[in-house]
């Protein structure tokens, strides 16, 4: 059985400690958690990386799509300029700006128009045709280069009055782009320019498409050398704002980033700075790339904005992040809390083994002296009922009668002793009727049952009229207190000297002090506690059997509380009994 | 035989009846004995070192001793006696009703010269405090009648064994 208990223990305490496979189950937690987290994590930025990739292109795709609707409706001009040929007249010009409905279907550029290509030598004749239809025509500004690229006609021309007439030779970049237009027989795009009919004078460009004369059947061979088509004679054109033509290919709303164009060094659109509303300085993705549009090299940087960073930042591997956390922090918690219990389990079970084992020895302590205080007239009464045996077979009568005696008193004494061992294992009985008790009622009470025994021995006694109350079974407390009287009355009573007790009680922090002084001899210090252990007795041959004041002890025990003496030989004893002070409650006497 | 040859002893046992019955059992043991019954164990202590009322007491052979006795207990009495250099030499025997393997521990370690546990039995008690006599006194006397036990004198082994 001891093996058993002992390898149980050494099992709990065991458990009491957190083990290698605790932590390892706590760090696997971990581990899970934080593979679940980045994997959904790394799902989600996977997600608004292919975002990212599917709208940027897009941007381009538009930018482009843009580009080459704009193109056809240069080209478109081209045609009708071929069909009209050389005498386009600016109703014409007007008629076929209105019919393909620029303000709806174009909504980036400002307008089309046409430009005539015209040597300085030619420029008098230029001017005379036509100032014919337009007197207050004029080629402007002036500048030294031997061809002359007047606009002529610019449609819808309210915007764009201040630009018919202008010669764009004057200036490089349009000049340039004129240039590669004409070599090359394809739509080109100037560099960054302002365009003078702007008013904020924000970046901008010019897209040409060139057409050239027709040339007769005879003459081809000879002159498709290196355009391969007749002599160059203008360019359909369309004057751009480029932030009109980003606005109008891309609406800002439908799309979750900043784009920023630049024409070599020269920015022409820009959404990646502070004041845009949707700006994220610091973008979850980013991309740049040149392309050659229509001859120019244009760069183009997309970042995602902060509503990207809004629609793409998903709280969920946080929230498995945290879930996870918890969950292994409660692991934690639940291993150490079940290591902890199982240390107060041991330690509970030590402490009522322990207590177990005070009352064992108690137990035994009062087995020997019960044993002892059995035997001990069984002794006599076996020896003398003996000795009569002999002294009745020798025919011996003479102390028949006295042996007699000796058995009878030792038969009453082991009686007597009997009911004191019973009634002490009934005071030891946990109480279970614990009321407010009134001391100074019950000592009342009491001196009225033993009035005559008092008087028998002339003791006077006093008690305290306002005791403090205690919580106890009130028969019980009565028990004691009258054990307390009864053994001053036998043993504190000295011939020639006036017997006096007084009941007194003081109340101490939660509990009552009930004292049964006496003036008699007193005790030794040394007996203190002895006068308290069962069949103990401070005189030979006296009344008591030397078991009440185990019994008052013992009452107060099954109370909580305690019972001593305090006394110096000479000046009386004052015998004591702590038991639970009571709350305001009905008192019992 | 003359007056001084008797032995003395003295018995501590605060039970009157069953000190009677312990005094008649000593004398019915064929020995030549004088009984000083004391109850008390302050008593015993002051008897033994001569003070008080007991200034001229002379000096026993043998010391029967209870344990359970008032106010100083046998044990404290035991003690007292063999912590005194001029009365360690007097055999005490311990007389006890009590089984308790610690009660005889301590008695030994006090000194007792034998602990014995009185026999519930009248016919074994009786032999049990004749051996006692035997074995403590045997050397001082010859048995001056045949003593109520039957049987062959007793040897200082068998007592030995019988405590």
């Amino acid at each position: 059985m001891d093996q058993v208990i002992q390898k149980t223990r050494a099992r709990i305490e065991r458990y009491g400690r957190l083990h290698w496979f605790h932590w390892l189950a706590v760090v696997l937690s971990l581990f899970l958690t934080l593979g679940v987290y980045l994997t959904v994590r790394g799902q989600e930025l996977d997600r608004a990386d292919q975002m990212f990739q599917r709208e940027s292109s897009r941007v381009l795709e538009l930018i482009q799509e843009r580009m080459q609707k704009y193109e056809d409706a240069l080209w478109a001009g081209v045609a009708m300029h071929n069909a009209v040929g050389s005498e386009l007249e600016l109703q014409d010009w007007i008629d076929y700006t209105e019919s393909i409905k620029i303000d709806k279907k174009y909504p980036g550029i400002n307008g089309i128009g046409v430009i005539y290509s015209v040597d300085r030598d030619e420029l008098p004749g230029f001017l005379g045709h036509q100032r014919e239809q337009r007197p207050d025509f004029q080629v402007f500004p002036e500048h030294d280069r031997a061809e002359l690229f007047p606009i002529v006609y610019i449609e819808p021309s309210g915007l764009n009055h201040a630009a018919i007439g202008l010669d764009i030779a004057h200036e490089q970049n349009r000049y340039a782009g004129a240039v590669r237009a004409r070599e090359t027989g394809q739509a080109q795009i100037t560099g960054p320019i302002v365009l003078v009919q702007d008013e904020e004078k924000t970046p901008g460009f010019l897209f040409y498409a060139p057409f050239y004369a027709p040339i007769a059947e005879s003459e081809k061979s000879e002159t498709r050398s290196s355009a391969g088509v007749g002599e160059f004679q203008g360019m359909i054109y369309a004057p751009f704002v480029v932030k009109k033509l980003m606005e109008g290919a891309l609406r800002k709303e439908t799309r979750h980033l900043g784009i920023r164009l630049s024409d070599g060094e020269s920015i022409l659109y820009d959404e990646l700075k502070a004041e845009e509303p949707d700006f994220d300085p610091d973008p979850m993705f980013s991309y740049t790339t040149t392309m050659m549009m229509y001859g120019q090299p244009w760069t183009i940087s997309v970042h995602s904005s902060s509503s990207f960073r809004t629609i793409n930042q998903s709280s969920k591997p946080v929230l498995i992040l945290a879930g996870g956390l918890l969950i292994d922090s409660l692991l934690l918690y639940i291993f150490i809390n079940f290591a902890h219990l199982n240390r107060k389990t041991l330690w509970f079970a030590d402490r009522v083994g322990s207590e177990l084992e005070r009352k064992n020895a108690e137990l035994e302590e009062f087995v020997r002296t019960a044993s002892h205080d059995l035997k001990s007239p069984l002794c006599t009464i076996q020896g003398f009922a003996g000795l009569l045996g002999e002294s009745v077979r020798a025919g011996d009568y003479s102390e028949t009668e006295e042996f007699v005696g000796y058995i009878d008193r030792g038969i009453n004494r082991m009686q007597s002793n009997i009911d004191d061992l019973l009634a002490l294992s009934r005071a030891g009985q946990t109480p279970n009727n614990r009321v407010a008790v009134d001391p100074s009622e019950t000592a009342r009470k009491l001196i009225d049952d033993i009035a005559n025994q008092l008087q028998g021995c002339g003791a006077d006694v006093y008690i305290q009229p306002d005791m403090p109350a205690v919580l106890c079974d009130s028969l019980r407390f009565s028990q004691a207190l009258e054990n307390l009287v009864i053994n001053a009355t036998k043993y504190a009573a000295v011939e020639g000297q006036h017997l006096e007790i007084r009941i007194v009680a003081v109340a101490l922090r939660d509990m009552v002090k009930v004292c049964v002084i006496d003036n008699g001899p007193g005790i030794a210090s040394e007996q203190h506690e002895r006068v308290f252990s069962l069949f103990e007795r401070l005189v030979v041959d006296g009344e008591g059997s030397g078991v009440g004041l185990a019994i008052v002890k013992r009452i107060c025990e099954v109370h909580g509380g305690t019972a001593g003496v305090e006394s110096t030989p000479g000046s009386g004893a004052a015998f004591f009994m702590v038991l639970p002070k009571a709350r305001k409650q009905k008192l019992a006497a | 035989m003359s007056q001084d040859q008797r032995s003395k002893i003295l018995v501590v046992e605060d039970d009157a009846p069953h000190a009677d019955f312990l005094r008649r059992t000593l004398e019915s043991s064929g020995f030549s004995i004088e009984i000083v019954h004391l109850q008390i164990g302050e008593d015993a202590v002051r008897y033994l070192e001569q003070t008080g009322e007991y200034a001229g007491a002379s000096r026993p052979d043998l010391v029967l001793l209870d344990l359970k006795l008032p106010v100083l207990s046998g044990h404290e009495v035991l003690g007292r006696i063999k912590a005194n250099p001029s009365l360690r030499d007097i055999p005490i025997v311990v007389l006890t009703t009590s089984a308790s393997p610690s009660d005889r521990e301590l008695a030994y370690q006090q000194y007792a010269n034998s602990v014995l546990i009185k026999s519930m039995e009248f016919v074994v008690f009786r032999k049990m405090i004749s051996d006692v006599l035997q074995y403590w006194l045997g050397w001082n006397q010859a048995v001056v009648k045949d003593p109520v036990v039957s049987g062959q004198p007793h040897t200082a082994e068998q007592t030995l064994r019988a405590s």
